[in-house]
């Protein structure tokens, strides 16, 4: 999964593990093995006398990560109760900007960019402190699910990236119309160079759910479904502002 | 109209900045003694003033505005460039700040984007304080402000592009719509 996917990013001492795992077979490194291992580096705060407690808090945190033992709040997904523990690393009982930027990773392995987090935080932030909570980290964690399902489907080729034309074919399956030189340009302007020239997991995630948000304003403006739409200037800040921070 | 003559180039106004204090400045930031600033290093030499980390996203902003180069940073050349531009931010937001809170209101925003020839109304204000309040205090901080003004600035410059008549409406179609927001933001 941590090819065309994202993943929580492993802590150090468990990354050679997860890469290996990685290269032998990519298929069979299961969200699960990583945050377990995750764990690993409790470590931090194992010290002096308090060895052996933090050796047991380690143990006590792996089994409940394979027993899924715990109290899973009603409306939570389980997982996603288990996955925020993880990614919660100051255990403040939210999830900050930093703490969601550290816990993804791209199929490159490099970190989730920021305005794609802050968008999320600020679309599952129901507490509106600019944090999540568990609630909001658990739809957060269904939004990110099938925004990957959705990535892994477009990436035809494989390559870990999605091209223009994969972008084109995706959108024009999700229902949009849209040239293809709108997507190369969309391309261009969020790809990353690398072995291969693509849009990342953060970007998609980021482009599609802007273009759901606009076109929905856009349909709401063209009453008469003529195409074409009529704006004020303040109506065009507004609309540009509120639809996409 | 409107946005006739809002708030367009950089603020004017400080003398140049010494050379060999800008290099002291930069050889500090510069931790990794690559030659060049990234955002991370920016990120972290920057204080909005509030014991917050300076927003990331401001910081990428700025970054972009100078680099020409298309590198990811920032060298010492574009950097006194980068440093003037943070200033006299600084010294604007100063200005409004006048309890030196380092946030500024809802009417200072006010005052302060009527003084760059912007012409809105109370409760587009109201927006604009909700979206660039990271900090969720009904203020903005520094950092917000500069990245307020950046995407205000860059929302008009596009407005007019297709505003061609000037009279402050536009006519677009949909990939049009779409291709002018996601070229901003």
């Amino acid at each position: 999964m941590l090819c065309h996917g994202w993943a929580v990013k492993p802590q150090i001492n468990i990354t050679i593990y997860g890469a290996v795992q990685l290269q032998n077979d990519q298929k069979t490194v299961t969200a699960r093995t990583v945050p377990v291992s995750g764990r690993g580096d409790g470590g931090g705060f194992v010290c002096g006398s308090h060895k052996i407690l933090g050796h047991c808090f380690y143990i006590w945190v792996t089994l409940r990560f394979l027993t899924g033992w715990g109290n899973v709040p009603p409306g939570v997904n389980p997982e996603a109760y288990q996955w925020f523990q993880t990614v919660d690393t100051d255990q403040s009982g939210f999830i900050n900007l930093k703490e969601l930027k550290q816990a993804l990773v791209n199929s490159n392995w490099s970190s989730f960019n920021d305005e794609t987090c802050l968008m999320m935080i600020n679309m599952f932030d129901q507490t509106r402190s600019g944090r999540i909570d568990l609630f909001g980290f658990s739809a957060l964690w269904n939004f990110l699910q099938q925004w990957r399902a959705m990535f892994q489907n477009c990436d035809r080729d494989r390559s870990g990236c999605i091209s223009g034309t994969e972008l084109h074919q995706a959108l024009a399956q999700m229902g949009y119309n849209l040239s293809p030189q709108f997507c190369e340009m969309l391309v261009q302007r969020h790809g990353v160079r690398g072995r291969n020239f693509g849009i990342q997991l953060d970007r998609f995630i980021q482009v599609c759910t802007q273009l759901q948000s606009m076109t929905q304003l856009f349909k709401e403006r063209d009453t008469a479904m003529v195409g074409n739409i009529r704006l004020s200037y303040e109506d065009f800040l507004s609309s540009a502002i509120t639809r996409l921070m | 109209m409107a946005y006739h003559s809002p708030y367009r180039a950089h603020p004017q106004g400080n003398p140049p900045v010494d050379q060999s204090f800008l290099w002291n400045i930069f050889q500090r930031v510069d931790k990794d003694r690559s030659g060049v600033i990234s955002d991370s290093e920016l990120q972290q030499a920057l204080s909005n003033g509030t014991w917050t980390p300076f927003n990331p996203v401001t910081v990428r902003s700025i970054i972009a505005m100078f680099d020409k180069e298309n590198k990811g940073g920032v060298n010492f050349n574009e950097f006194a460039g980068v440093w003037k531009y943070i200033t006299d931010w600084q010294n604007i937001f100063r200005n409004f700040d006048r309890d030196n809170s380092g946030f500024i209101d809802r009417n200072e925003l006010k005052q302060a984007m009527t003084g760059f020839g912007y012409r809105l109304s109370d409760q587009f204000y109201g927006t604009l304080i909700e979206k660039f309040d990271r900090q969720r205090k009904g203020q903005v901080a520094f950092d917000d402000f500069i990245q307020c003004c950046i995407v205000l600035q860059r929302l008009t410059d596009v407005f007019r592009r297709y505003d061609t008549d000037q009279d402050g409406w536009i006519q677009v179609s949909y990939e049009q719509y779409l291709s002018m927001v996601f070229n901003v933001v």
